[in-house]
């Protein structure tokens, strides 16, 4: 049977990411009570009760808020290049061994540079982001998936040293060795949407959640189920 | 991205402080303490600061006004 085009079914309805341990920041674009705005989203706040914030104070950099972006769901549009945003200020001091989530929109490449990132620790350190020919990459090994563009998607990566594994729309990828591994360096910010170079994601972010372990498959599986069913992701 | 140049960087700053005021920023409330940073642009030995559509046109009458459609901006705090 065909399994194309088939909307992920979560199997726990009303999951709560505080539901599991280790939770470390989690935004939501789709709470506007986290959202602060100038003329674009300065403030985007920790759900996770961290205090974890990002933020960005320079109003020509902002991102927009989009009101019902994706699947009905309020989104942080990082349009063009110089649109970012970065836990300023706060400490962001994840070990290599943790698990991250992010919901989004693959950036549209016909508009745009193939390149693009989704999160970075350091300068050049580009923890996930495309490559040239927009392949998608984690820390530098190259996962061999290039993205549909201008797609919802839902990624989970469970960063270890030196393995490293991720999903994409909940489809396991390969275990990624050379290169995966999470490395912030001396870094205590996490720069969302771009990664402080040439590369930004130049496309909508609606949720991002991070433990400060490596779950299991299966509590990966019920967030990633969480998210796909949130934002309309689908099976490819 | 469309950005406007500046023969000193003097100029660049009075230009972000500006649209900062016409924004009424600093602003605790927004979060947002100014417009822009004025840079180097990437390719151009000038002062620049990127343009966007709330920065009234009569702010920037008078500056060289250059679109880029494939050059980054790269803030003073991250030279790589």
């Amino acid at each position: 049977m065909a399994m194309n085009n088939k909307t992920l079914r979560p199997r726990v309805s009303g999951f709560n990411p505080k539901s599991i341990s280790g939770l470390y920041a989690w935004y939501d674009a789709a709470d506007a009570t986290t959202i602060t705005q100038g003329t674009g989203v300065s403030a985007w706040a920790d759900k996770s009760g961290n205090g974890r914030t990002c933020s960005q104070a320079t109003g020509v950099y902002q991102p927009a808020y989009v009101l019902a972006g994706q699947n009905g769901k309020n989104v942080i549009d990082f349009a063009s290049s110089s649109k970012n945003m970065t836990t300023n200020g706060t400490a962001w001091g994840l070990t290599f061994a943790n698990t991250m989530f992010w919901s989004f929109q693959f950036p549209d490449t016909a508009a745009s540079a193939a390149t693009y990132a989704l999160f970075d620790l350091n300068t050049n350190r580009e923890s996930v982001f495309g490559n040239a020919t927009s392949e998608l990459r984690i820390g530098t090994g190259l996962t061999g998936i290039t993205p549909v563009s201008r797609r919802w998607y839902v990624l989970s990566i469970k960063w270890g040293g030196p393995f490293t594994s991720y999903r994409l729309n909940q489809s396991n990828g390969s275990t990624i060795d050379a290169g995966a591994t999470f490395s912030n360096g001396a870094s205590t910010q996490m720069y969302m949407g771009f990664n402080g170079g040439s590369a930004s994601i130049r496309g909508y972010v609606g949720e991002c959640i991070a433990y400060d372990s490596q779950l299991s498959d299966a509590r990966i599986t019920t967030v990633n189920n969480y998210l796909a069913k949130k934002w309309g992701a689908t099976i490819v | 991205m469309t950005y406007a140049i500046f023969p000193s960087l003097e100029l660049a700053l009075a230009f972000d402080a500006s649209v900062s005021a016409a924004m009424g920023w600093p602003s605790v409330e927004q979060k947002t303490e100014r417009y822009a940073i004025p840079m180097k642009h990437p390719s151009r030995n000038e002062w620049s600061v990127p343009v966007r559509d709330y920065a009234q046109p009569h702010l920037i009458s008078g500056t060289q006004i250059v679109e880029e459609l494939t050059s980054d901006w790269y803030p003073p705090e991250r030279t790589t």
